[in-house]
């Protein structure tokens, strides 16, 4: 469906989910009625999706609960996620009672409208008609976003927002995001400012400013407002995971474990379970980091792309305990149900080292290990993963390889205090403990005394010194976030100082940089003010 | 209280159950019956649709009721197309030589922000609780007093002192004013009234900040 060529919503094609017969028919009835004629039908997540996959689907009626397997948001996500529908068609849940709209805004994807049931076929014509209008009008906007073409979604946002009707603040809203997209985060402000200004309670528009806050460095005033969200509206599960990762980055763990453990209470997805259980696993607290990842692993079972992480962590949880046949059990259903994916295949292979070491077959875990280490130059890892081959080294006397994992994290993840954390605790009470310590210390050092001469460099103007020294401390560590934006910023402010030659030269790494950080970091409010200096310097040029 | 979880399950049990009773008894009206079991049919079929509002009153009580109370999911809506899809929707409910008005007042604005759902919830309400009592006429009203939005809708019927409150639970007057509570705007909380007219009859308020 495009927006140049609005359907009539008697022409629509129709997908009805709902997990009970009785009910699709009833549905089917009521839209046959309706002068709907084309009407697909599902009984679960599944048939729903191979659906979307095959037809162009106008509109989506869908129960919330779906019985076993995925839900109603899970399905939604999915759907949305891997844009199988048009952004312009409508998604509406039908179901038995008033949804908390507040949890359900804590998932990527929002719904565009739900009806109770029971309901009678006037209340459900007004609402495909009023949802498919508002969307067929809204559509050049819908369809930028869709596209992340911020600019178009600027000037389409501007045309909703000048209506002056109820349209205007959905311009509002999207405008807001896209100049935060944009690293325009004090016109974002702004923007949140005027909506709130309408309404003081809209929900999105508090967490908005509060984000805009945080991109701008001002950590104390973002805090302190989410923080009075979250009183004023207890159950918006959204401000409580902008405030987890605050806790992260200061690496609070006792913070973090209590935010954590309230929204996955809240909003009890496989997501937030994995959070949960992530984080207690890395500050070994491990009977909550089991409790959590069991009921992760479960939900799991039931998404519609299961992940292997949340068993992967269960395994680790076991071990911790001391549960090593069961963990060894884990591991070996990992590597078959996960047989085409190379990491779980490796990591099912360091945690069954582990569990061999624990039932005190040393000679398999050695085999085991040998096996992983031969592998892991070709396996794409990301740093929890080398986490956990890590203490699997370390546990099963690999110390050059758990020693060797443990310096690249803490050479690449130095700004990420939780994480660190997370290697000592590997080392401990393995022969390797205080060496991986000293390493961790050492590297550590080296790390913030590289940063603070390039900052150095930079304040006395020596940009050609910063940038020496930049690309050295990257060297060391490639993946380094707070490395790599630096050095970023460092080549566009040369950009601007240089003559032509050089100019390209500064310009082409600057854009190579940027890559890479869009790559590993694509949301980030630092890599988005990035993007826009880069903007404003290369558009100056 | 039971578990949250099963208290869902059966919910979505009893409501499915709800629409396939109302889905039944809607086809029962189609066959070709004698007038009576057709007025039989309706009649079931409208008490259907009142226990399904009862259900859902209660539900919305009880979590007025829980720790953080009842918040509205506060959204842009446009408050004269609510009230337009009401007025349509509540012909099938008027019988007998009854009148349903509408009286949009002339500074409505093109939005307001409210949770559409609650405020039908306790405008619902009002109107089946007006049904009750009007002789000739109902109007449902919408005007902007004191910079609020305020839903009305109004009877013509004895007023609130001759009205026997012995047939009322109070359920629906409680989960008037939870709706109201649960609107915020700049410091300022909503608020529900029912009072008796100046000219005869009962009027319900809803004020929205």
């Amino acid at each position: 469906m495009s927006a140049a060529q609005p359907k009539p919503t008697s022409a629509y094609k129709v997908l009805v989910v709902d997990d009970q017969q009785q009910m699709r028919q009833i549905i089917r009835e009521s839209l046959y009625r309706l002068g709907i004629r084309t009407v697909l039908m599902a009984g679960n997540a599944a048939e729903a999706l191979k659906a979307m996959r095959g037809e162009g689907i106008d509109l989506v009626l869908s129960d919330y609960n779906l019985g076993e397997g995925p839900d109603g948001q899970q399905l939604l996500e999915a759907a949305r996620g891997a844009k199988l529908l048009s952004p312009v068609a409508p998604w509406i849940y039908i179901t038995a009672n008033a949804l908390r709209t507040d949890i359900l805004a804590a998932g990527d994807f929002m719904p565009d409208g739900y009806i109770v049931k029971p309901f009678t076929d006037q209340l459900l014509s007004r609402y495909i008609e009023a949802l498919s209008t508002r969307k067929q009008t809204l559509a050049p906007l819908l369809l930028a976003v869709e596209a992340q073409q911020w600019d178009k979604v600027l000037e389409a946002a501007e045309g909703f927002i000048r209506r002056g009707d109820a349209l205007s603040v959905e311009g509002l809203k999207q405008k807001a995001q896209a100049l935060m997209r944009l690293g325009r985060f004090e016109d974002a402000r702004a923007c949140y400012a005027q909506a709130l200004q309408l309404n003081s309670e809209l929900s999105w528009a508090q967490l908005g400013q509060a984000q805009a806050l945080r991109a701008q460095g001002k950590t104390e005033q973002a805090r302190a407002a989410l923080e009075q969200l979250t009183r004023d509206q207890p159950s918006y599960a959204s401000a409580y995971d902008v405030l987890l990762e605050m806790a992260e980055d200061k690496g609070d763990a006792q913070a973090a474990m209590g935010i954590a453990q309230t929204v996955a209470d809240l909003v009890p997805n496989a997501k937030r379970k994995l959070r949960l259980g992530s984080l207690a696993l890395g500050a070994g607290e491990t009977e909550t980091a089991l409790k959590a990842l069991e009921q992760a692993a479960a939900k799991n079972k039931h998404a519609v792309q299961p992940t292997p992480q949340a068993q992967l962590l269960l395994t680790q949880a076991l071990l911790d305990k001391g549960d090593a046949l069961r963990a060894l059990g884990l591991a070996g259903e990992l590597a078959k149900k996960f047989a085409d994916a190379p990491d779980a295949g490796l990591l099912a292979k360091a945690l069954s080292a582990q569990a061999q070491q624990r039932l005190g077959n040393a000679a398999a875990a050695t085999a085991l290990m040998l096996e992983v280490e031969q592998r892991i130059a070709k396996t794409p890892l990301d740093e929890q993963h080398k986490l956990l081959i890590a203490k699997s080294a370390l546990a099963t006397g690999q110390t050059a390889l758990g020693q060797q994992l443990i310096t690249e994290l803490a050479r690449n993840q130095s700004d990420r205090p939780l994480l660190l954390a997370s290697a000592l605790r590997a080392a401990e009470g393995t022969p390797a403990e205080a060496e991986c310590r000293a390493l961790i210390e050492q590297v550590g050092r080296e790390m913030t005394e590289a940063m603070n001469a390039l900052q150095q460099a930079k304040r006395s103007g020596d940009v050609a010194q910063a940038l020496e020294l930049g690309e050295q401390a990257l060297a060391l560590s490639p993946q380094n976030f707070n490395v790599l934006i630096e050095l970023c910023s460092l080549h566009l402010i040369a950009m601007g100082r240089q003559s032509a030659d050089p100019r390209e030269q500064y310009r082409a790494r600057a854009a190579e940089l940027l890559a890479r950080l869009e790559h590993s970091h694509p949301n980030h409010d630092r890599v988005a003010a990035a993007r826009k200096f880069y903007r404003e310097r290369a558009s100056a040029a | 209280m039971l578990d949250r979880y099963l208290n869902a399950a059966v919910l979505h049990d009893l409501k499915n159950r709800l629409a396939i009773l109302s889905d039944e008894l809607t086809k029962l009206g189609r066959l070709d019956l004698p007038a009576q079991a057709h007025q039989h049919a309706s009649q079931a079929h409208e008490q259907a649709h009142v226990l399904t509002r009862k259900l859902v009153e209660f539900l919305t009580a009880q979590q007025a009721s829980e720790a953080g109370g009842l918040r509205a999911a506060a959204a842009e809506e446009i408050p004269e197309a609510m009230l337009q899809d009401m007025h349509a929707e509540a012909q099938m409910l008027i019988h007998g030589g009854l009148q349903l008005q509408l009286e949009i007042g002339a500074a409505v604005p093109a939005f307001w922000f409210f949770d559409q759902h609650l405020v039908r919830l306790a405008l619902d309400s009002a109107l089946y609780n007006a049904l009750r009592f009007a002789r000739s006429r109902i109007v449902l009203g919408l005007r902007v007093e004191d910079g609020q939005l305020c839903f009305s809708v109004r009877d013509d019927g004895p007023g609130l002192q001759a009205t026997p409150a012995h047939n009322s639970t109070g359920l629906g007057r409680l989960v008037c004013d939870e709706v109201a509570k649960a609107h915020r705007n700049k410091g300022r909380s909503g608020r529900s009234v029912l009072r008796n007219h100046a000219d005869g009859g009962a009027v319900f308020e809803l004020f929205l900040p």
